[in-house]
């Protein structure tokens, strides 16, 4: 598939529908078929709509050995329901909205040996996630991205880029019980600093002991594309180089197109550090979030873009994944608003450094919104080439 | 040797308080249902405290969503035709927590009510502690007038807005004096430890701090966290606050050595699920004692302890409660 001018894509979460949810645990309502009825039609998916009702009916009715299999089903019907969710919004490239996905943290920490969960904590307002501590050296268990990109690669002629948690991120966002604890022998002058080498360590043996592994395992077995998502990239600013090291530990020596995914970050931090990064092919950043909603393309209309003229100023060598939607808002970008923040971004860096999407991941926004969101996203990028191409 | 013990910040939420607060944003429970949850945890946090025998007891700031949100709602510090709620999602540094950003527009009003005091009120007389942003913190997290279109500082305006936040907050805690009978304000802050600027800002730092605590008869003290503040020393000793704070993870405590100020020393973890034990903290205060020998010692969290969950953070209070026993025996 040939990739117009700013493709757009997708670039990680989707809420999951209601009869995914409370499908797999047999209580889903008459309500939740409606909606899987009324989703359906819209995307041209009416023939899964018997399949999944057959597969709810069963849980709530079914023997309790058998409901593994049809929890892995319901999935996998989730996986084809995103995937069409993402096509008709008009997306280039896409991926499953990582459906089969407890969420970006739990869910790999669940399946790398040396982690034991402690309980939730708040990201920000009500948002929480459950927090691990690395125990033991972290190791390889299995590769956890490897069943949901199998079942994908041959249901649709787009691109796929898979999105996987890094191992910074993985490392920031767990506690230490493990790395530098046995020396501390209560001596306070020795707390100075402990915390930073004690990241290091469990941030490099993610890399090398679980992340290229697990992107290894994919690539293998097709995968041309893997984004690393880095939230917490920005987290300690004086830790950049360590954000880039273990990008260059993950892809080590692996055949794969390789971007990275950072948000809500102070991405000045990240100059010059970020040229370091070896091969890494689109950078793809928030900006949205702190940008005004009025449409024009001067600086001030602009202002959450500001920071595109360090990646100019440095000449970084890499393409940006321009965040266009405000993830955290109901607000529908108008598909002219979409088309101001391209072309500003393009008049910037120029037009073949831009690929468009959301800043974030769409999981906390309603499929209705998500899915008017992409689509204005998409009209935008029309717009835009439009615009690019008089 | 009488070393005192207390909460510095933001405690978390439970594992079911947070679930709730999820189902109401699905719109699965209403907001009374979550906020009645909120207050349950509030009173048994008050009450754990006064058990535990902290020297000074604080709300737990259980409804504040970030520690910036309560004063940005009162003061009506977001873009027009939004709220404070809406302002855009930014990072704490240091942790995957984060805060809205408050954009202030113009001259901030006064007389408006920050603390909401309910709480407050119900921990004993003389013991009432109430946690604040600094100004520096509130106008450095800030976007608006005093920033140029690049996120720099304007100098000049950035001054006026730290030194009117000051007269803020220094009304709030007159008011809270007269109307709770406050014993503490503690200013929390985060930023002064890696903000480039706040070496050549130091004198209205100063300033602003003399101007929050002009004629406040509670304790007052900053707590400084995010980075190795030993490298402001000696003029962080002089601050117009009775008490200074830090993180004993990533300050140079030696460099406290001989400080004729009361030290607030930050060794329970806020950052680590290892719960520290009583005989180490005591060891550490021993420490502290015979080679910093300060004026005066609290031992607290390095931070605000939402960043463990719920029933970790109060297995840490409790041991450095005990700690403090032991050490007072």
């Amino acid at each position: 598939m040939t990739l117009p001018l700013f493709p757009t894509q997708e670039i990680g979460s989707l809420q999951k529908p209601s009869w995914r949810v409370k499908g797999l645990t047999g209580k889903t309502t008459q309500n939740d078929i409606e909606e899987l009825k009324k989703w359906c039609t819209k995307l041209n998916l009416q023939g899964r709509i018997p399949i999944v009702v057959d597969i709810i009916q069963k849980i709530k009715n079914g023997q309790e050995k058998d409901k593994d299999e049809l929890r892995r089903q319901l999935k996998e019907e989730s996986q084809i329901f995103a995937l069409g969710f993402l096509e008709k919004a008009g997306l280039d490239i896409i991926y499953d909205g990582e459906q089969t996905r407890v969420e970006m943290y739990e869910d790999p920490i669940s399946d790398v040996d040396g982690f034991e969960f402690k309980g939730l904590v708040r990201s920000f307002d009500v948002m929480k996630y459950r927090k691990a501590a690395c125990i033991a050296e972290p190791s390889f268990k299995l590769p956890y991205h490897l069943e949901e990109f199998l079942f994908l690669k041959d249901k649709t002629e787009h691109e796929l880029k898979v999105p996987i948690t890094g191992a910074y991120t993985l490392a920031e966002w767990s506690y230490n019980e493990f790395y530098g604890e046995k020396n501390k022998d209560f001596d306070i002058f020795g707390l100075f600093g402990s915390e930073k080498t004690d990241r290091r360590e469990m941030a490099l043996a993610l890399a090398k002991n679980v992340i290229r592994p697990n992107i290894a395992a994919l690539v293998k077995n097709g995968a041309k594309w893997v984004q690393i998502d880095e939230p917490a990239a920005t987290t300690y600013p004086d830790e950049v180089d360590l954000v880039v090291e273990t990008f260059n530990e993950s892809v080590k020596g692996l055949d794969v197109k390789a971007s990275i995914h950072m948000c809500f970050s102070d991405y000045k931090v990240f100059f010059p550090g970020i040229l370091e990064m070896k091969n890494c092919y689109q950078y793809a950043w928030e900006f949205a979030n702190a940008d005004t909603t009025n449409l024009g393309m001067d600086r001030q209309k602009r202002i959450g873009y500001r920071i595109l003229d360090l990646f100019k100023e440095h000449n970084v060598p890499g393409r940006i994944g321009l965040g266009v939607l405000n993830v955290h808002t109901d607000f529908i970008e108008p598909p002219e608003l979409v088309r101001d923040r391209i072309l500003y971004a393009s008049k910037v860096l120029g037009e073949d450094k831009i690929y468009v999407n959301p800043d974030c991941g769409l999981r906390t926004r309603s499929l209705e919104v998500a899915f008017a969101k992409l689509q204005s996203m998409v009209e935008g990028a029309k717009l835009a080439r439009k615009e690019s191409q008089k | 040797m009488n070393v005192e013990a207390y909460l510095n910040g933001i405690f978390p939420r439970s594992d079911f308080a947070l679930e709730s607060g999820s189902s109401w944003l699905k719109g699965r429970v209403t907001k009374d249902d979550y906020y009645k949850i909120l207050e349950k945890e509030t009173i048994e946090l008050i009450e754990l405290q006064h058990n535990l025998g902290l020297d000074y007891v604080t709300d737990g700031q259980l409804f504040w969503d970030d520690f910036l949100r309560q004063i940005a709602i009162a003061l009506e510090l977001h873009r027009e035709n939004s709220n404070a709620n809406e302002n855009p999602v930014t990072r704490q540094i240091y942790t995957n927590t984060f805060y809205r950003k408050p954009i202030i527009l113009n001259k901030i009003g006064n007389g408006k009510e920050i603390i909401d005091t309910e709480f407050i009120n119900k921990t004993q007389e003389g013991k009432r502690k109430i946690i604040l942003p600094s100004p520096f913190a509130l106008a450095y997290l800030s976007d608006g007038i005093h920033r140029n279109e690049d996120g720099t500082i304007k100098n000049d305006i950035f001054a006026e807005v730290l030194l009117n936040i000051a007269k803020i907050l220094n009304n709030e805690i007159h008011r809270l004096e007269k109307e709770s009978k406050i014993s503490f304000v503690q200013f929390n802050e985060p930023c002064i430890a890696y903000a480039d600027e706040a070496k050549s800002f130091w004198s209205i730092i100063n300033e602003s701090l003399r101007i929050a605590t002009k004629d406040v008869k509670a304790i007052t003290s900053l707590h400084l966290y995010n980075g190795d503040v030993s490298k402001f020393l000696p003029e962080l000793l002089e601050l117009p606050v009775n008490r200074i704070g830090f993180d004993a993870y990533a300050t140079n405590i030696r460099k406290f050595a001989d400080s004729k100020k009361f030290l607030e020393i930050g060794i329970i973890n806020s950052k680590n699920s290892l719960i520290e034990k009583p005989e180490a903290i005591v060891k550490y205060a021993r420490q502290i004692q015979d080679t910093i020998n300060p004026e005066g010692l609290a031992l607290v969290p390095n931070r605000p302890l939402e960043l463990v969950p719920q029933q970790i953070a109060i297995k840490k209070i409790e041991n450095l409660a005990k700690a403090a026993h032991l050490l007072r025996d």
